[in-house]
C-alpha cells in the first residue's frame, strides 16, 4: 500500500497547514463539476422562468389593435365599410376585422375580444355601431377610429380638399416599452432567488444528514472555506441561468438593452451580488429548518412574499401604499428595480447605488446570522 | 510512557448526563486498539472528541505529543477518520472524491493506484451511492489514508457487511497496520475484536470497565470461575458458512 506512511517517517509533512484559499478553489471546482453533471436539475430549474418569459414575451405582440366585428350579412360594398377594409388590408394596420354571425359577435363583444360590432344602418350610407359596457376602452377606441374615417368621408363628399382646421401630428421617436421589458428582469430575479435558496439549503441539509459535512470538517478544510466554495459554485450556476434567460429574451422576444453589451455586463454584476445575498439566506434557512420536510415551507416563507410583492409579475406601485413600503425594501425588489433601471432606462451601476447598498445590507445580515447558527451535524 | 494517543480524565456531559464519564487510556504506536461496548456506551463520543470533532467537557487528550484542545488543526492533519455510516459528496465519482479529499488535506494523490490497493480499480468512475456495502466501506477506508496519517479511526467499519466482505476488510485493516499506522476501531462484534485487536477497552455507561489484550480479558474471566454453557467445538458456524460459500467477496 503505497499511500501508507512508512514508520519513523519525516514529520515535516504534517507541519505545513494547507492554504484555505487553494482548498476553496479546489472545492468550488468539484462542487461545480457535480452540479453541472446533474443535467435534469439544471434544465428543470430553467423551465419556469423560461415559460414565464415566453408567455410575457408574447403579450403585447398583436395587442393594441382595434377589433371590429362585422355581421356576415353586411353589404361589403357599403362605403364606410369599404374605407375600413382598405385600411385593415394594409400591413401593420391599426384595425382588425372579425366577420361572424350576430350571436357569435355579441358573445365576443361581451368578452371584450372585439371593441364594437358594425351593423347595417338606417340608410345605405350609414352604419350602426354597437358597443358594450363590458369593454368601454375597446368601444371608445373603435368609436374614435370610426369618427376619423367618417370625417374624411364627409369632407370628401363635401368636396373639401383643403380643410380649414388641421392638426399636425408629430411622433417623437422613442423606445417602445413593452411588457417583456418589465417581465424579463423580474424573471431573472425569480430564477436567481430560487436557485440560491433551494440550491443551497437542500444540499446543506442532505450533507449534514449523511455526515458528509462532518467528514469534510474532519479534514484541514475549515467550515467557512467549504461554505464559500458551495456559494461560488451555485452562483456560477445562477449566472448561467440568468444568461440563458437574458439570451432567450433578447433573441426570442426582442428584449432590449439600453447600452448594448455594457448594459449586459452591468446586469450580470447586479445579478451576482444579489445571488450572493440570496445564498446567505439559503444557508440561514438550511440551518433553521430541521429536515427536508419543513425546508420547502421555510424557503417559500422567504421566497413567495418576495415573488408577489417585489415586482416580479406586476409593478410594486400597483400595490396598496403600506404594502409598497414593504415591497420596495425586500432584497428581491432592490434587484428587480435596479435591473430595470439599468436595462430599460440605461442607468449605470453608479446611479443605482442605493439598490446595490440595499442588496449588500440584506446579504451581510444574512451571512452574519447564518454564521452564528451554522450547524455541522 | 505516554502512547501515541493519551486520554486522561476525559468527560463529556450532555445536559447533566455524562455520555463519557472520566475515562483514561493509552494507545501505543502501531497497534490496533479496540473500543468495545453496547450502543450508547460512549464509544463514538469518545472517538469524536479524540478526532477534535467534539469539544470535551473536561480532560486532556494528547495525540502524537500534541494537545488536541490547543491544536485541533494539527491533529486533523495527522489522523484519518471513518465515520459511522457516513456518505460522500453527491454527484462525484470515486476518483473525483479522492481528488477532492486530497485538496482538502493539501496533498496530492494517485487515485487510480489507491483504488487498486483497495480492490476498487474497476469502480473508478462509479458513484458511491451505487456501490455494495463492502465496496463502500473499502472506499471509506481508502479515504482515511489520503493524508498519509499516523493514526486512523474506524467507527464500526464492518456493521452490515456479509461475512465475506467482513473477512476481506479485516485483511485490509491488517495490511494498513503492517505499514506502521496505528488503528483505533469500535465494533459490536466480539469475534472481530478478538481477530483484529492487539488491545481493547470495554466501555459501558460512559466508563471503561475493562482493558487489556483479548487473551488477558478472556483469562481474567476464566479465573473468576466462568464456564461456557455449551461445549466448545473446533469450528464456528461462521467457519461453516465461509467454507460453504467461499471467501471470495461478492458484490
Amino acid at each position: 500500500m503505497s499511500n501508507i506512511a512508512p514508520p519513523n517517517n519525516n514529520e515535516s509533512r504534517f507541519n505545513q497547514a494547507p492554504s484555505q484559499l487553494l482548498i476553496a478553489w479546489g472545492l468550488t471546482k468539484y462542487a461545480l463539476k457535480a452540479t453541472l453533471r446533474n443535467r435534469s436539475s439544471l434544465v428543470f430549474s430553467l423551465i419556469f422562468p423560461l415559460v414565464f418569459v415566453a408567455i410575457f414575451g408574447s403579450i403585447g405582440n398583436g395587442g393594441g389593435k382595434i377589433s371590429l366585428g362585422v355581421l356576415d350579412s353586411l353589404n361589403k360594398n357599403q362605403p364606410i365599410y369599404a374605407a375600413i377594409q382598405t385600411i385593415a388590408s394594409q400591413s401593420n394596420a391599426p384595425v382588425k376585422i372579425v366577420s361572424d354571425s350576430e350571436a357569435n359577435l355579441k358573445t365576443q363583444l361581451n368578452q371584450s375580444k372585439i371593441g364594437a360590432i358594425l351593423e347595417p344602418g338606417a340608410s345605405a350610407t350609414s352604419l350602426k355601431v354597437v358597443t358594450s359596457t363590458a369593454n368601454p376602452q375597446g368601444g371608445a377606441s373603435a368609436q374614435t377610429f370610426l369618427n376619423g374615417i367618417l370625417s374624411q368621408l364627409n369632407l370628401r363628399a363635401a368636396g373639401v380638399t383643403k380643410p380649414t382646421f388641421t392638426v399636425i401630428n408629430q411622433d417623437v421617436a422613442g423606445r417602445q416599452y413593452r411588457y417583456i421589458d418589465f417581465a424579463l428582469p423580474g424573471q431573472i430575479g425569480f430564477s436567481l432567488i430560487s436557485i440560491a435558496t433551494f440550491g443551497i439549503a437542500f444540499p446543506l441539509i442532505t450533507l449534514r444528514k449523511t455526515l458528509v459535512l462532518k467528514r469534510i470538517f474532519a479534514t484541514a478544510a475549515k467550515p467557512i472555506t467549504f461554505v464559500v466554495s458551495q456559494c461560488l459554485a451555485r452562483s456560477v450556476q445562477a449566472m448561467l441561468q440568468a444568461a440563458v434567460i437574458l439570451g432567450v429574451g433578447i433573441w426570442g422576444f426582442h428584449f432590449t438593452l439600453a447600452h448594448g453589451w455594457v448594459t449586459g455586463v452591468e446586469l450580470f454584476v447586479l445579478s451576482f451580488l444579489a445571488v450572493l445575498a440570496f445564498l446567505g439566506f439559503g444557508i440561514l434557512i438550511g440551518n433553521i429548518a430541521r429536515d427536508e420536510q419543513s425546508l420547502p415551507i421555510a424557503i417559500n416563507l422567504f421566497n413567495l412574499p418576495q415573488i408577489l410583492l417585489a415586482g416580479v409579475f406586476f409593478p410594486i406601485d400597483t400595490l396598496p401604499h403600506w404594502v409598497q413600503v414593504i415591497g420596495n425594501n425586500l432584497p428581491l425588489a432592490y434587484l428587480t428595480t435596479a435591473l430595470r433601471k439599468v436595462a430599460n432606462d440605461g442607468a449605470s451601476l453608479v446611479t443605482v447605488w442605493p439598490y446595490i447598498l440595499g442588496i449588500v445590507a440584506w446579504g451581510v445580515a444574512a451571512y452574519l446570522i447564518a454564521s452564528r447558527i451554522f450547524k455541522s451535524e | 510512557m505516554d502512547g501515541i494517543i493519551s486520554v486522561k480524565n476525559l468527560v463529556k456531559n450532555y445536559d447533566q448526563v455524562a455520555a463519557v464519564d472520566d475515562i483514561s487510556f493509552q494507545v501505543q504506536e502501531g497497534e490496533i486498539f479496540g473500543l468495545l461496548g453496547p450502543n450508547g456506551a460512549g464509544k463514538t463520543t469518545t472517538l469524536e472528541m479524540i478526532e477534535t470533532l467534539r469539544q470535551p467537557t473536561s480532560g486532556l487528550i494528547t495525540i502524537d505529543g500534541i494537545d488536541a484542545a490547543q491544536n485541533p488543526q494539527e491533529i486533523k492533519r495527522r489522523i484519518g477518520i471513518q465515520l459511522q455510516s457516513s456518505g460522500f459528496y453527491p454527484g462525484l465519482n470515486l476518483v473525483e472524491l479522492l481528488e477532492m479529499f486530497a485538496i482538502m488535506y493539501g496533498v496530492t494523490v494517485d487515485p487510480a493506484k489507491m483504488l487498486e490497493e483497495f480492490q476498487l480499480k474497476d469502480k473508478a468512475k462509479a458513484f458511491y451511492d451505487k456501490m455494495s456495502g463492502g465496496q463502500k466501506q473499502r472506499f471509506s477506508l481508502c479515504t482515511t489514508l489520503i493524508n498519509q496519517p499516523r493514526i486512523i479511526f474506524l467507527d464500526e467499519p464492518t456493521t452490515g457487511l456479509d461475512p465475506q466482505a467482513r473477512v476481506n476488510l479485516w485483511g485490509v485493516i491488517q495490511e494498513i497496520k503492517k505499514k506502521g499506522v496505528t488503528v483505533v476501531i469500535t465494533t459490536h462484534y466480539m469475534d472481530e475484536a478478538e481477530q483484529l485487536c492487539d488491545r481493547l477497552a470495554i466501555m459501558d455507561h460512559g466508563k471503561i470497565i475493562s482493558e487489556g489484550t483479548p487473551v488477558e480479558l478472556i483469562d481474567q474471566l476464566l479465573k473468576s470461575g466462568f464456564q461456557r454453557h455449551t461445549e466448545v467445538r473446533a469450528a464456528t458456524l461462521e467457519d461453516v458458512f465461509l467454507n460453504l460459500t467461499g471467501r471470495r467477496i461478492r458484490e
